[in-house]
């Protein structure tokens, strides 16, 4: 069967849309890249760690999400979450990110810093353990995202969000008390 | 002493005060016991300071990382980690392969709704073609909405027909065979690939019309405040029929794959999944996996370990409008992402491959299966889907298994 020609105004109008989405998308990108960043840096501990993370999180975005809907910048905070805390469970990388975080934070008194860079590994290892909703609950709101913008990205009415939290910090603190008694 | 707030509006107290009711800020400011609960709770969030909290993370600006995205893509699928760039003096590293997004879930409603029925809405609600018969597949990526858009036909006019999947269990292969009108392929299934015995379905044979009216279509859009593009000549009044033949299907490890029912029908969307579209917060896709994948087109579950699916059609014939001109119109709706309607406008011969939807987070290939093109759909090396057409017939191979291994399985059938 021949194709015929499709009408010349269908194409315009789906250029325009494709030249629209573009626009849209690069505006989501330029103003959420800094804390799609961030996030994955409050897992990570490391830039250029978190800056993979954000790059993948906006490949896997674009051509697949409409960036102008009004919950694309909770898909990404909890993409950036998600994916970030995925490399803290890959047992091998994670040894590797700590040994290559703890010398990269350096402070005033070394032995003190090597102890807190021993004490975030060990608390990435136990968030690494948590059920995945209630880690990204607890990364998103360390990266200083409101209720409401966790509860955009997760699905949740915001009144629920302090809830989560609380479960999400009790469950971390019987992990890490699991960690401490195994020591 | 009035009730003690839930520890959640505690938690919230100390995060953002000023959305807690004064009742409440007043409560926890008199009691002992929730101030108790918070220290408890601030202690805790000494926990999460993974990293340096001080200062700003220096990173790049977001202007040359968006054109390095750019570059990633034009590149193709091996990524180019950010690192590799240089902006901030960095050495050069080797380029890493791309990992499988870990925002996958398995792929269900691409087993026999999506791949056998679904895949023959996307057909038809594209108006791809007046006369069609499958002859081949291609894979098209589908993104959020798209699915809800093409499947709300009811918009576009007036639906009739489709009793929706309708799925009747046999006792056997032989069984299967006789009720479907076809001889049922057997296979051998692999040591290791399922175990137990088959359940044995018989798809039902569908039929359903679209009248056009363009009308209708207007009303629905300026309600939601959209003017649509003008509708060319010849398409109001159109009649888009779309039939399936009598099927079969061979299951292992799962009575039945989710998200199949009564609502799975030719034209797709009942109205309760119509209303399912994005919209709000828990309406956006599920970039950390969770169980719903609302508004991204299908939904996903757990596939079963093995099934092999055979299916008559689908055919797709139209009265009215041509080929090009309905495709046009329905591609151009609001809704259809320029991405979808370029990649079915790229489908070389339309009359005969149907384009096999590409869930978010899945992976589509087209392999070679003895003179056949197949997609393989994979949401994980251990969940793959074959998908193949032969005269007029589709074909499907899906489980909880290796790609090779379900092409295996297909090479016994194709």
């Amino acid at each position: 069967m021949v194709r015929m020609l499709r009408a010349p105004g269908a194409a315009l109008v789906a250029q325009q849309a494709r030249q629209d989405h573009e626009r849209s998308f690069e505006r989501l990108f330029v103003t959420h890249y800094e804390r799609v960043v961030v996030i994955a840096y409050r897992v990570l501990g490391d830039r250029q760690g978190a800056e993979d993370v954000a790059q993948e999180v906006f490949l896997s975005f674009h051509g697949r999400v409409d960036p102008s809907a009004e919950w694309a910048p909770g898909w990404l905070w909890a993409a950036s979450a998600h994916r970030a805390l995925n490399m803290v469970r890959g047992s091998k990388r994670r040894r590797d990110r700590e040994l290559r975080v703890s010398p990269a934070t350096p402070g005033p008194d070394p032995a003190e810093s090597a102890i807190a860079a021993e004490q975030r590994g060990v608390v990435r290892s136990a968030l690494g353990r948590l059920p995945q909703r209630q880690a990204e609950v607890l990364v998103m709101r360390a990266s200083g995202l409101s209720y409401a913008d966790i509860a955009s990205a997760i699905g949740v009415q915001p009144g629920s969000v302090g809830t989560l939290i609380c479960r999400a910090q009790k469950s971390l603190r019987k992990e890490l008390t699991r960690a401490q008694a195994s020591l | 002493m009035p009730k003690h707030p839930c520890d959640g509006t505690l938690r919230r107290l100390l995060d953002e005060p000023v959305a807690v009711a004064v009742a409440d800020d007043d409560h926890a400011s008199r009691c002992l016991r929730c101030q108790a609960v918070m220290r408890v709770m601030r202690d805790d969030d000494m926990y999460m300071d993974l990293a340096p909290l001080g200062g700003k993370v220096e990173m790049t600006p977001a202007s040359v990382a968006l054109e390095r995205l750019h570059a990633v893509e034009r590149a193709g699928a091996p990524l180019a980690p950010a690192r590799d760039q240089g902006w901030l003096g960095d050495e050069a590293g080797p380029v890493r392969r791309r990992r499988r997004p870990p925002l996958f879930r398995p792929v269900v409603v691409v087993t026999s709704a999506l791949v056998l029925v679904g895949g023959a809405t996307a057909a038809a609600a594209t108006g791809l073609v007046p006369i069609f018969e499958p002859e081949s597949v291609a894979p098209v990526v589908i993104q959020a909405g798209d699915i809800a858009s093409l499947q709300a036909l009811s918009r576009f006019g007036t639906v009739t027909g489709s009793s929706g999947l309708d799925l009747t269990p046999e006792g056997s292969a032989s069984a299967l065979a006789s009720a479907a009108g076809f001889a049922f392929p057997t296979v051998t299934v692999p040591a290791g690939l399922a175990a137990g015995s088959a359940s044995y379905w018989l798809v039902g044979a569908d039929s359903a019309q679209l009248q056009i009216s363009v009308a209708k279509a207007e009303a629905v859009a300026a309600k939601e405040g959209v003017t649509l593009p003008p509708a060319p000549p010849g398409v109001d009044g159109s009649i888009l029929q779309v039939a399936t033949g009598a099927g079969a299907l061979e299951v292992w490890g799962l009575t039945l794959p989710g998200g199949i029912g009564p609502s799975a029908g030719l034209f797709g969307a009942s109205s309760s999944r119509e209303a399912a579209g994005p919209g709000g917060p828990a309406a956006g896709p599920a970039p950390g996996g969770t169980p719903t994948e609302n508004g991204t087109g299908p939904a996903v579950s757990d596939l079963p370990q093995l099934a092999v699916a055979e299916v008559e059609g689908p055919t797709v014939s139209s009265s009215g409008a041509d080929l090009s001109t309905l495709e046009g119109y329905l591609l151009s709706q609001p809704g259809v992402s320029p991405e979808l309607a370029a990649q079915i406008r790229a489908i070389g011969d339309p009359s005969s491959t149907l384009p096999i939807p590409v869930p978010a987070g899945a992976t589509s290939s087209t392999v070679e299966l003895d003179g056949h093109a197949a997609v393989v759909l994979a949401a994980g090396s251990e969940e793959n889907v074959v998908v193949w057409a032969d005269n007029g017939r589709l074909f499907a191979v899906l489980g909880q298994a290796s790609a090779s291994d379900l092409l295996d399985v297909a090479r016994q059938i194709a």
